[in-house]
């Protein structure tokens, strides 16, 4: 890290120049970045639904649905009729479009003249008003046609455009290219496919399209002019020339699918435009105030461009299209890369502060932080990259494309960063007050926090938890509370447009969501008056279901056959009891006429539902009621299927809660192994997981009690979460570490880490917030509800860093990975001191490194004859001298050297020193005083446990060394006792 | 001898007139449209049918349904067309009966019987680009061609499986026919050699893809009673819905007597299964 850092920072416009040329590369690479929301990509691709819904989609067709609404309070007149018509007929000719529904197309069966009549309701336009009249009464009375294509008044009606599915475009393109020769067909993105719909549609709308031209046929060109004339005469006058149809009607405009998806695309595109670079805005403002320097407030804006620049790239490369999830990654890169480059600055500072200069600057942050940095880095792009683990396309793309975000941000705040310090550092201030090497004002408001965190919090880490255990208790039981929808149409703010549009067609006429519920039975079955009738009830129960705007099976079609063979009666609407003449009456329609309703020789029926239910969880709900309903064998017992898109996208909800759950429980695991194995302690590791969940369990807790859904937008606010607790909860832990080397007391050190951090930790946290804030202000509403529970967030996440994580962490000690790999202990160490008797290598490591090691110059006093102490003392290394003075005199009773322990008794009980101990070369020693026995117990119950073992033990052959004192002349303590095996070997060499 | 006379004359009359005729001494006048189409209709008409069909209905899926049905044509004295076709089978749908009388007039007179419902039903209004029991084929498609009804173009000559076709463009007369009709327009291939219609191309307005197309093939096979051509089999390939029809004729008698009782509305309410077999017993009958 040091190395990279020097080196960035000594080749410092050739790093830049080369990190600006790869940003132009990319930026010119991310412009073919592509837009999908479409609800696919929330499909899982291993869902079971979606062979069936294959299935039934290519018998019974699509249910993907563009409605033209169009409003006309004189509608039924024929110069109205005659334009919708001609609307209709250019709307057919569109290459998407499979069929048409509308007035010219539907089946009216009706009774005319005793006889039956099924052609369409406007084969021809009548030419008076009272024809006109009763045909618009016949379509108001019509079961299929009322609410499916006109409204009740008669004044609205919607073609219903069914389309053709982006796969069965694709293959008719293939059969073209292979017809024109064999060239390769051009691939048909999703997001393409919308946006060839919604724009044919509307370019017809608005009479932007271009009229067709006049095609002659083959071999007309052998014609004489004459005839030729009268041909292309003759064409053209059926040629309906394009007409803005805006103008022509109260009301005309396009929704469904397609439609939604572009205009989303739009929003999310506009939104972005506006929000970003207002958040970056705010940002550097926030950034800059505090820390007093425009300088240091761009960077973190300046990286995110280069990084976005990356991300971009990285996503045109691997075919990621912008979805609803990948959108929100320029933020993540945005707020988690700033609380990067804030900590790298904040030590730049503090390095200059102390007085270093060039490359100094640099590698005084790597040694600092660096390890920090990597970890986070390391940390945060696992963490997104396991949201990845999921069936949803749109989990693994958004996993995908975050951990390449993250790890391109992270790299460039390793190489861009140092090399920018190395130019524009210098306009950057000093920290005013480094830690260490001044106090702040006592009066300022940091220095009041830190005195309130040294009075109150951390004395009293019991009563700190409890408070926050409080907070987060009723939010961790508002958490089931949480809805979960996948649903775009909630995206959308109810004021706009194009919602109100959806919401008037639903109102007027039907939704845009279809139901398919297939019943399977044997061949005929559904020719029969039994099945007939139980279909019949069926559908009148499921269309009497306010949820549900229209629904129709074939029993609709034979039902009113049989009105009109019966003399057109209302009471004859129904299922006649003669197999006969239901099978006579089926001889009336055209198998096309049925093909949404029947399929496999009247083997197989559809109901097809109409509805605008646009929450998953409703719709899910209705699904699971009409499921019941057929489980309840009232309506026959066959097996059936409930399929569509819209049903598909909403089952899919419970793959965003166990995304969710994945996805927390995997950060939530990372962050404990990652922590737990850089500090070599499982307690660090729950302390560390305890403090990052608070914030997610409070934001849970206000999303339910604010009735904020779970939604592909607000479920990525967890993960965010951890993503930046983590990051500062490192920080900190990583520096608490250093300070404890330094000042040897948990309080001390996490008083002096707090200070430290402060600054940092709430310069990003309130920048951040701030930032976040801004996106509150967009139209999007993922974007707006992202935004505010960011902001929320990251104020959770600032007092978990400032109170929680330092009053827990002050109740335990910390050691490195790298102080236990780097620590030299000398295996004689272990052989030789009963006080390592039973512990491994690294235990005896670990147990050195979480006591206070002391290091003594030579000639220095460990301790003073005649005082009193409460420490006892291992020597590690060096060597020592054991005097006492007798009657004035300096009398040297022995040397103690590696494992040798002293001063054992102090420990116990209050005794005065009986000699002095002086370093007789550079010693380190291992001191443990009661307390902190007591503090080991607690971190490490088995190391402690052997370590009171041990020094009973130590105790006891003192003990024994006393009473053989007392029978020999000298009065004073000799060496520590050793192990019986070692001493005996020890001595065997001594002798 | 002298009786070989007249022949041996007429006979070398003949190779000269064939000579002539071939060597281009006679000018072959170029038919246009309408007459192509007239050549047509003067060919294939007779005053009466017996049609033994096959209709097999197939859908996207190649799930088939196959119903067997007897259609009889016949003139009035003062030339009017009337048609009868009546289902034999599937049995569910047996009897089924729809006819049509005054079939070239403005407004022609259909009833339809219904076993089921055992009572006979006028049908009002002009049907013809109704489907034709639940089939690919319109009730326009099945009618004779109406010349009036029409304007012809000639295109340029083509081929159709080898045999050389003149290429008639059909388009509605007037605005009537047009909104009537389900179609804007139609190609129609007709063999050069014998004026049987082999291959028709259905359009549809803003389309220059055909939405349906009828082949019509195995001419020869029928037998026949007069100098008049009857398709064997009839493909008519649906390509908005993917499904095609195919009507078989499986036995045909032209210029057989009919009953006229066939063709008086009242007598379908008193259909039994067993009034068709004088019908079908026609068939086997010598002429």
């Amino acid at each position: 890290m040091q190395r990279l850092f020097k080196f960035c920072y000594d080749y410092a416009f050739a790093v830049i120049l080369l990190i600006l040329a790869l940003t132009g590369y990319s930026l010119w690479h991310a412009q073919n970045l592509t837009v999908n929301v479409s609800t696919e990509s929330l499909i899982p691709a291993d869902s079971p639904l979606r062979l069936e819904y294959q299935r039934v989609t290519d018998e019974f067709g699509s249910d993907q649905l563009a409605l033209i609404y169009v409003e006309d309070e004189k509608l039924f007149t024929q110069e109205k009729l005659e334009q919708l018509k001609n609307l209709s007929k250019q709307l057919k000719a569109l290459p998407q479009v499979q069929r048409v529904e509308s007035l010219f197309t539907v089946n009216d069966i009706r009774a005319v003249n005793g006889w039956v009549d099924t052609s369409p309701l406007l084969r021809k336009i009548p030419k008076t008003d009272e024809k006109l009249a009763q045909k618009k009464q016949q379509a108001i009375d019509n079961p299929l046609m009322r609410r499916a294509i006109i409204s009740e008044d008669g004044k609205a009606t919607v073609i219903t455009l069914y389309l053709k599915s982006p796969r069965d475009i694709q293959i008719e393109r293939e059969e073209a290219a292979k017809e024109q020769g064999g060239a390769a067909a051009e691939p048909l993105e999703k997001n393409e496919y919308d946006k060839l719909v919604y724009e044919g549609i509307q370019n017809i709308l608005l009479g932007r399209n271009q009229a067709p031209d006049i095609e002659l046929p083959p071999g007309a060109e052998k014609l004489t002019p004459a005839l030729r004339e009268r041909i292309i005469a003759a064409k053209k006058a059926k040629i309906i020339e394009p007409v803005d149809y805006s103008t022509k009607f109260d009301r005309v405009f396009q929704v469904g699918s397609p439609a939604l998806h572009v205009l989303m695309a739009q929003y999310i595109f506009d939104d972005m435009k506006v929000m970003l670079p207002l958040a970056c805005l705010i940002l550097v403002i926030l950034l800059g105030a505090m820390m007093r320097s425009f300088q240091a407030a761009i960077i973190p804006v300046l990286n995110f461009i280069i990084s976005t620049a990356f991300t971009g790239a990285a996503m045109v490369h691997l075919g990621i299209p912008l979805s609803m999830l990948t959108y929100i990654v320029p933020a993540l890169i945005l707020i988690i890369g700033a609380t990067e480059d804030v900590h790298i600055l904040n030590e730049f500072r503090e390095a200059k502060a102390q007085g270093k200069t060039g490359p100094d600057l640099v590698v005084f942050i790597a040694q600092h932080i660096g390890l920090t940095l990597f970890l986070t880095g390391l940390t945060t792009s696992l963490g997104f990259a396991v949201t990845g683990i999921s069936s949803l396309a749109i989990m693994q793309e958004f996993g995908l494309v975050a951990a390449i975000a993250i790890l391109s941000r992270f790299l460039v705040s390793l190489t861009f960063l140092p090399a920018w310090l190395r130019i524009f550092g210098r306009f950057i201030k000093p920290m005013k007050h480094p830690h260490g090497n001044g106090e702040s004002p006592a009066n300022s408001p940091s220095e009041k926090f830190i005195n309130l965190l040294r009075e109150k919090l951390i004395k009293h880490p019991r009563n700190v938890i409890i408070g926050f255990v409080l907070i987060a208790l009723p939010c961790l039981a508002l958490i089931p509370q949480i809805r979960v929808s996948n649903d775009l149409i909630s995206f959308l703010k109810p004021d706009s447009d194009i919602v109100q549009e959806l919401d008037l067609v639903a109102e007027q006429l039907s939704g845009s969501k279809v139901i398919y519920i297939t019943f399977y039975g044997s061949e005929g079955e559904f020719k029969k008056h039994d099945s007939l009738q139980k279909l019949r009830a069926f559908t009148e129960k499921l269309s009497a279901d306010e949820r549900i705007d229209t629904a129709t099976s074939v029993a609709d079609y034979i039902s009113l056959v049989n009105q009109a063979m019966t003399g057109g009666e209302l009471n004859n609407r129904r299922i006649p009891d003669n197999d006969n003449l239901i099978a006579q009456y089926l001889v009336f329609f055209h198998s096309s006429d049925l093909q949404p309703y029947v399929a496999n020789k009247f083997g197989t029926a559809n109901i097809v539902i109409r509805s605008n239910l646009s929450d998953s969880s409703e719709l899910n709900a209705l699904v699971e009621e009409i499921r019941q309903a057929v489980n309840s064998g009232e309506y026959g017992r066959h097996r059936y299927s409930i399929t569509g898109k819209s049903v598909m996208v909403a089952s899919a909800v419970d793959k965003i809660i166990s995304g969710q759950v994945i996805s927390l429980s995997s950060m939530t695991a990372l962050l404990f192994a990652i922590v737990g194995l850089l500090f070599v302690s499982s307690r660090a590791a729950t302390l560390a997981v305890l403090s990052n969940l608070f914030p997610v369990v409070v934001v849970f807790g206000v999303m339910a009690a604010f009735g904020v859904t779970l939604n592909v937008g607000t479920c990525m606010v967890a993960a965010i979460t951890i993503g930046i607790a983590v990051d500062d909860t490192l920080h900190m832990m990583v520096r608490y570490n250093k300070e404890l080397k330094r000042l040897k007391d948990e309080h001390r050190a996490i008083l002096s880490s707090v200070k430290a951090e402060l600054t940092p930790v709430i310069t990003t946290s309130l920048g951040l917030a701030g930032g976040f804030i801004i996106l509150g202000f967009s139209s999007f509403v993922p974007v707006m509800q992202f935004g505010l529970l960011s902001a929320l967030v990251m104020v959770l996440a600032l007092i978990a860093d400032v109170i929680l994580t330092p009053v827990l962490l002050s109740t335990t000690r910390l050691i490195t990975l790298w102080d236990v790999l780097g620590f030299n202990l000398r295996k004689a160490l272990l052989e030789r001191s009963t006080m390592f008797d039973g512990l491994t290598k690294w235990q005896a490591k670990k147990l050195i490194l979480l006591a206070n090691l002391e290091e003594r110059e030579i000639g220095e006093f460990v301790v003073r004859e005649g005082e009193v102490g409460n420490s006892m003392y291992v020597v590690i290394d060096g060597e020592l001298e054991v005097s006492k003075k007798i009657d004035g005199n300096k009398i040297v009773l022995t040397k103690l050297t590696l494992g040798d322990v002293f001063g054992e008794v102090s420990l116990i009980c209050d005794i005065k020193r009986t000699a002095s101990v002086i370093a007789s070369t550079d010693a380190r020693l291992l001191r443990l005083n009661w307390s902190e026995l007591e503090n080991l117990q607690r971190y490490n119950p088995f190391l402690s446990s052997r370590l009171f073992l041990n020094l009973s033990r130590i105790l006891c052959q003192r003990l024994q060394s006393s009473n053989e004192r007392i029978e020999s002349p000298a009065p004073f303590p000799t060496r520590t006792p050793f192990k019986s095996r070692s001493r005996g070997q020890r001595s065997g060499s001594e002798s | 001898m002298m009786r070989r006379c007249p022949f041996l004359i007429s006979c070398i009359l003949a190779c000269i007139f064939i000579t002539v005729s071939q060597t281009g001494f006679k000018k072959v006048t170029y038919k246009s449209g309408p007459q192509i189409m007239d050549e047509v209709v003067n060919r294939h008409k007779a005053d009466s049918e017996l049609e033994l069909i096959k209709l097999a209905i197939i859908d996207d899926e190649g799930n088939t349904q196959v119903r067997e049905m007897i259609s009889v044509f016949s003139k009035t004295p003062d030339g009017e067309a009337r048609y009868l076709i009546r289902f034999l089978s599937p049995s569910d749908v047996k009897g089924i009966t729809l006819l049509t009388n005054e079939a070239n007039s403005e407004n022609p007179e259909q009833w339809f019987y219904m076993p089921a419902l055992g009572q006979a039903r006028k049908i009002a209004g002009d049907n013809r680009s109704g489907y034709f029991m639940g089939s690919d084929f319109t009730f326009e498609d099945l009618r004779k061609e109406n010349t009036q009804e029409h304007s012809y173009h000639r295109l340029q000559d083509d081929a159709v499986n080898g045999m050389p076709v003149y290429v008639v463009m059909a388009a509605p007369a007037d605005i009537d026919i047009q909104t009537a009709t389900g179609y804007a327009n139609r190609l129609l291939y007709i063999d050069k050699a014998n004026f049987n219609v082999l291959k028709v191309e259905f359009y549809e307005e803003n389309n220059d893809q055909p939405v349906k197309v009828l082949e019509a093939d195995k001419y020869s096979e029928v037998e026949i009673d007069v100098d008049a051509d009857r398709p064997a089999r009839l493909r008519m390939n649906n390509y908005a819905n993917g499904t095609v029809s195919v009507m078989t004729l499986l036995k045909s008698r032209l210029n057989v007597p009919v009953d006229d009782k066939l063709f008086d509305p009242e007598s379908l309410n008193a259909w039994t299964p067993e009034m068709d077999k004088p019908l079908l017993d026609q068939f086997n009958a010598d002429s």
